[in-house]
């Protein structure tokens, strides 16, 4: 690996408006290394990743790239001078095969300037060999699975010679196994001489995979070290600037008796999703459910909450079988959910803080259904002030947030309902440490007034220090339940990936 | 061998032709004025028309749009050239204005769609009814009952033959192969899918996904007022109703031979199809001597249908990827 | 941890004021002004009155569509229904003879119902409104058409007719109505529970979901809101006119697709105002109305209203669009 550098960046500093995004950054990414950056939400990163990118220009500094200043701000010029980014959304063409998804401006052609379908599937399964993938390149993109698909997306980026490819999370979603297979062809990029830049918040991942790290801090540049010459524990306070409980550490006091019974599944089923779920949910306690990727664990949530049916089984809520468990049946019952995706499903971006926080309480803050605007603020300025949210106003609206406090603005819209049990998904999924720090400590309050928890997770530390009990899920159903001490790394994973 | 074979049955495009030979059958059998009326002759003329635009609506369906204004735009440039040829001005130039007006009206809907980013939908609608408008505002006065054209260059194009088939015919099929190849063999073809398939990601790999739009909603447009002009030819006059209503048959027709509004999805000989299909429904409502008012019934059901068809497949597909 | 605000698309602002909320008042006082400064006969009262009257005829229609686009759902039918609406309502009283009292009643159950037919093919599939009320909107043309040209072009019965003609003050009671509804429902959409739920389904209708807010539920009961509102404005459109002809209320959709846009709402769901909305279908009675004073023939009408909406959507376009593209 060369030691010169493919991508100088001198003294990038980035403002929106009041805001310091970035403060005279500068460093190098070296030609066929795989470069990680790693920081909190605020730190700089995403700003730092659009620069680069293309999308957004600096307002002082200097890119260079192979020698070269670029002057222009676009993700097509970027492109096209070598330098890509594999988003976390995918970008991928569904209904196009995968040999034309890796292969997407049509190179291949016959001497009439026709499409060479036979050297397009050729080239495609050659690819695939190279990094020794079992996919179909006749396959319809869209009936791959996830990680098949960034994959693809990641061959694509090969394919149109890319020298520098960023990857933004690219293990989000996937599960053990698929993680591994990625994490192996992210190396083999590297062998090929393909320049990695890295961007995740896994640090365990983060130090097996990279070379050297960037640690950014509040817009400024921290230091780049070699991913041999540093540990965790450094890293977190590099990135966060203070010694911060690592989140190994079991929290949660256990050994209470479990109070009355709040949700029963009887061998609950949803063909194609999940069947024979079993499970109780008692009063002030802390239940965690893991499972890999296609264990079932994405849909289970929904059925709880009555986002989604189930065709088998019966669902007691404190008791009671439901005639119509939907949404607002289980709101009445005292429980509320918090999804996974705030962007997609869980705020409303457009609206104020003040209307989100309202949404799930619209009758109980108005007299005779006339909304009272005066309660609305007040009640919204009490979370704000309760949860530590950053925000100039109630008025505000969530998409001009970050990452963190849009999640803590999530998490007060659904504790504002004062529930008897919330349902957690991915509840810290994506933001940074202090932030998560904080959420953790909100969730253990939880059952100190009176309110359970169920708590999907797929980070094992997580579970380990928050939860009384966790159950693990494999092939659609439960496979074992664990309590105290059984909750650790290994006895997780090995219910998990059976053994 | 046995995967392709039943990948081709279950493929939208055989169900189609199953259907178009089954009513085909039923109505030779069933009805002896079916073959009488239905000759050769009578299915060229219906069939052609509606087939080119319906070739170039199937190309903006792939990459994901439509045009709701290829009714007035046919009417229009018709009604336009018919004008100019009566009023003696050189064939060729007059049919040059009507194809101006096509790509008129097509640069105009694909601007706004593709660099300004307005709902392909409300557009066209918009340029529908500025269409529909500028046609009454031509043909006003006397121009009401329409304009015949005596100039027999003009009239030859549309009412002409070759080997005993009329002109519009073999355009048709030579437009609708060039269609087909096009997209399934070459790289501005193809283009087409990927936009349709994955807008953002088709830009980011470095299609230009707005000329391309652009382009193709003037080819579409094109393609219509060719077809407004070659049928006012056949008729040897302008009518003020020609191409009313005619859009949403259009986009029925290419729905039923494979696209998706969605987008990314159908082929170019589907819309030929989807055309004769409907061609062959009409002349169940024709035997059946249903009035026009039914025939805007059943058609307003059968687009209904498949739109809830298409809406249900799409939704299915979200359920089974487990979404909410 | 510092909040980095996004760039808001701030495209009107000018100073500290957001001059794009004000910006249908403004068009529509300049537009007034420039008529009335121009042509003398606009500021009379004969013509004034009658573009009030114009304006309460057709605003149940816009409330309406108002409510739906704040969802984000459109009714392409409303118009096809207003006119079977009409038809319905004579034929009723013409065939079976049935008193006025039983006909409305009937016509307003039977537009209801085709609200909600749109509504359930909305809520169920999930299929886009937009195709399914065009879809709808052909099937009720042909209906109407038929009961039209069934009908063979008959006057309606006196008492029918004079429905319309029912005045308090020497006012006709259609404008009280109008003034009326804008005021209590704009002040509803802004304070009542139920109505600003409208707004969050609007802006993420998953989001809504999640939080309690019964989806479907809500837009069913918009939809059929719809067709009943378009079925009054129907039938009083047919008591004014006496009869009904062919072609009626064809285009009435995207007028007022256009007027609730240029008060406001947008095609991507969460905004809108009544007293907005019914401004906009002012300015665009206006603009018709000076069409009419400066001689211009009535072919242009169409041509207008198209350019009209055209520019509205234009404008909504370039200040709602998030990243969607097309």
């Amino acid at each position: 690996m060369a030691e010169n550098p493919i991508l100088l960046l001198e003294g990038i500093s980035k403002s929106y408006g009041p805001v310091k995004a970035l403060k005279e950054v500068s460093f190098a990414i070296r030609q066929g290394e795989i470069h990680a950056i790693l920081g909190e939400n605020g730190a700089g990163k995403s700003t730092l990743v659009k620069i680069i990118k293309g999308e957004t220009r600096p307002d002082t500094g200097k890119l260079v790239f192979e020698g070269n200043e670029i002057k222009v701000a676009d993700p097509l010029f970027a492109n096209s001078i070598g330098i890509t980014m594999v988003h976390q959304e995918l970008t991928v063409f569904d209904e196009l095969t995968v040999a034309e998804n890796i292969f997407p401006n049509n190179i291949f052609r016959t001497k009439l300037g026709l499409i060479d379908r036979r050297r397009l599937r050729q080239q495609s399964e050659e690819q695939l060999a190279l990094f020794k993938l079992q996919i179909n390149p006749a396959e319809k993109v869209a009936n791959l699975p996830l990680a098949e698909q960034r994959i693809v997306e990641i061959l694509r980026a090969i394919a149109l010679k890319r020298k520098l490819i960023i990857l933004d999370e690219p293990t989000a979603g996937l599960n053990e196994s698929e993680t591994r297979i990625l994490i192996s062809l992210v190396q083999k990029l590297r062998e090929e001489g393909i320049t990695i830049i890295y961007i995740s918040h896994r640090i365990a991942e983060v130090l097996e995979i990279s070379d050297r790290i960037t640690i950014l801090r509040d817009g400024n540049y921290i230091s780049t070290l070699p991913a041999t010459e540093v540990s965790t524990a450094e890293l977190i306070r590099l990135m966060v600037g203070r010694e911060v409980d690592l989140l190994y550490t079991k929290k949660r006091q256990s050994g209470q008796t479990p109070g009355d019974c709040l949700l029963e599944l009887e061998q609950v089923g949803k063909k194609g999703f999940v069947h024979d779920i079993s499970l109780k949910l008692h009063r002030e306690e802390i239940l965690g459910v893991f499972g890999l990727q296609g264990s079932g664990v994405e849909k289970l949530p929904q059925i709880l909450y009555g986002l989604d049916t189930c065709d088998s089984g019966i669902v007691r809520v404190k008791g009671q079988v439901l005639r119509r468990r939907d949404t607002a049946a289980m709101l009445k019952k005292g429980f509320i959910y918090l999804n996974d995706n705030r962007k997609r499903a869980g705020l409303f971006l457009d609206m104020s803080t003040a209307e989100n926080m309202a949404c799930p309480r619209l009758d109980k803050l108005s007299r005779n259904s006339i909304l009272k605007k005066k309660e609305m603020f007040r009640y919204t300025d009490d979370f704000i002030r309760k949860f530590g949210i950053v925000i100039p106003s109630a008025r505000t609206k969530p998409k001009n947030l970050s990452g963190g406090n849009q999640q803590k603005l999530m998490f007060s819209v659904c504790l504002g309902t004062e529930p008897e049990c919330v349902i957690l998904n991915e509840p810290t999924r994506g933001i940074d440490i202090g932030a998560k720090a904080e959420i953790h400590r909100f969730i253990l309050e939880l059952p100190r007034s009176r309110t359970s928890v169920i708590l999907f997770s797929s980070e094992l530390p997580e579970l380990i220090s928050l939860c009384d009990r966790v159950i693990v899920l494999r092939n659609n159903a439960v496979v074992g339940e664990l309590r105290g001490d059984d909750i650790n790394e290994e006895q997780m994973m090995s219910l998990a990936a059976g053994g | 061998m046995t995967k392709v074979a039943r990948g081709l049955f279950r493929s939208n495009e055989f169900i189609v032709i199953a259907l178009i030979v089954a009513i085909f059958l039923i109505l030779s059998f069933g009805s002896s004025t079916f073959l009488n009326l239905t000759t050769f002759e009578s299915l060229q003329t219906s069939i052609a028309p509606n087939a080119i635009i319906a070739a170039g609506m199937m190309l903006l369906l792939i990459s994901g749009v439509f045009d709701l204004s290829v009714g007035s735009v046919m009417g229009l440039a018709g009604a336009i050239t018919a004008i100019l040829v009566a009023a003696q001005l050189p064939v060729y130039l007059s049919i040059l204005a009507g194809l101006g007006i096509g790509v008129v009206f097509g640069l105009f809907n694909g601007v706004l769609v593709a660099y300004v980013g307005v709902n392909p939908l409300i557009t066209t609608l918009g340029t529908m009814y500025i269409g529909r408008g500028l046609i009454n505002a031509f043909m006003r006065g006397e121009r009401r009952y329409g304009v015949p054209v005596k100039v027999p260059d003009f009239l030859v194009i549309g009412q002409g033959k070759i080997l005993g088939v009329y002109h519009i015919f073999w355009i048709m099929l030579i437009i609708v192969t060039l269609a087909q190849l096009i997209t399934l063999r070459t790289d501005a073809g193809r283009k087409l899918y990927y936009i349709g398939s994955n807008y953002q990601a088709a830009r980011l790999v470095g299609i230009k996904v707005k000329r391309i739009r652009v382009l193709t909603f003037i080819l579409c447009s094109v393609l219509a007022a060719f077809t407004g002009i070659l049928v006012t030819s056949y008729f040897g006059t302008s009518s003020i109703y020609l191409g009313t209503n005619l859009e949403l048959q259009i986009i029925i027709s290419c729905l039923i031979g494979g696209a998706s509004i969605a987008g990314g999805k159908g082929l170019v000989v589907g819309s030929l199809l989807g055309v004769i299909f409907m061609i062959m429904v009409v002349s169940i409502f024709n035997i059946l001597e249903i009035g026009i008012y039914w025939q805007n019934i059943i058609v307003g059901i059968i687009l209904l249908f498949i739109v809830s068809l298409d809406a249900y497949l799409v939704g299915k597909r979200k359920k089974a990827l487990g979404e909410i | 941890m510092q909040t980095i605000p996004t760039r808001t698309r701030n495209h009107l602002r000018l100073g500290e004021v957001n001059w794009g909320a004000y910006s249908i008042y403004i068009v529509n006082i300049l537009a007034i002004a420039l008529l009335a400064l121009t042509r003398k006969n606009f500021l009379r009262y004969a013509n004034l009155y009658s573009l009030v009257f114009g304006l309460s005829m057709e605003f149940l229609l816009v409330l309406a569509t108002t409510f739906l686009l704040i969802m984000g759902e459109v009714d392409l039918s409303i118009g096809s229904v207003f006119a079977f609406a009409g038809v319905f309502t004579g034929y009723l009283m013409y065939i079976p003879e049935l008193p006025i009292w039983v006909s409305i009643p009937i016509t307003l159950c039977a537009t209801g119902l085709i609200g909600l037919i749109n509504g359930v093919l909305v809520v169920r599939l999930k299929a886009n409104s937009l195709m399914i009320t065009i879809g709808t909107m052909i099937l009720f043309r042909g209906i109407a058409d038929g009961l039209i040209n069934y009908l063979g072009g008959i006057t309606y019965a006196d008492e029918y007719r004079a429905i319309v003609g029912f005045k308090l003050l020497g006012v006709n009671f259609t404008i009280f109505l109008m003034l009326a509804a804008v005021l209590v429902l704009e002040y509803l959409l802004l304070n009542h529970a139920a109505f600003r739920r409208l707004f969050y389904i609007g802006s993420n209708t998953l989001s809504a979901r999640l939080y309690g807010v019964s989806v479907g539920r809500i837009k069913l009961s918009v939809f059929v809101a719809s067709g009943v509102l378009a079925g009054m404005a129907g039938i009083l459109a047919a008591s004014r006119s006496g009869q009904t002809v062919w072609n009626t209320g064809q285009g009435l959709e995207f007028k007022m697709i256009t007027a609730a846009i240029l008060g406001g709402a947008s095609l991507f769901g969460g905004k809108g105002s009544i007293v907005k909305s019914i401004l906009g279908l002012l300015l665009i009675a206006v603009i018709l109305n000076g069409l009419v004073m400066f001689n211009i023939d009535p072919v242009w009408t169409n041509v207008v209203v198209g350019v009209v909406l055209i520019i509205a959507i234009f404008v909504d376009t370039r200040i709602n669009r998030e990243k969607v593209e097309y």
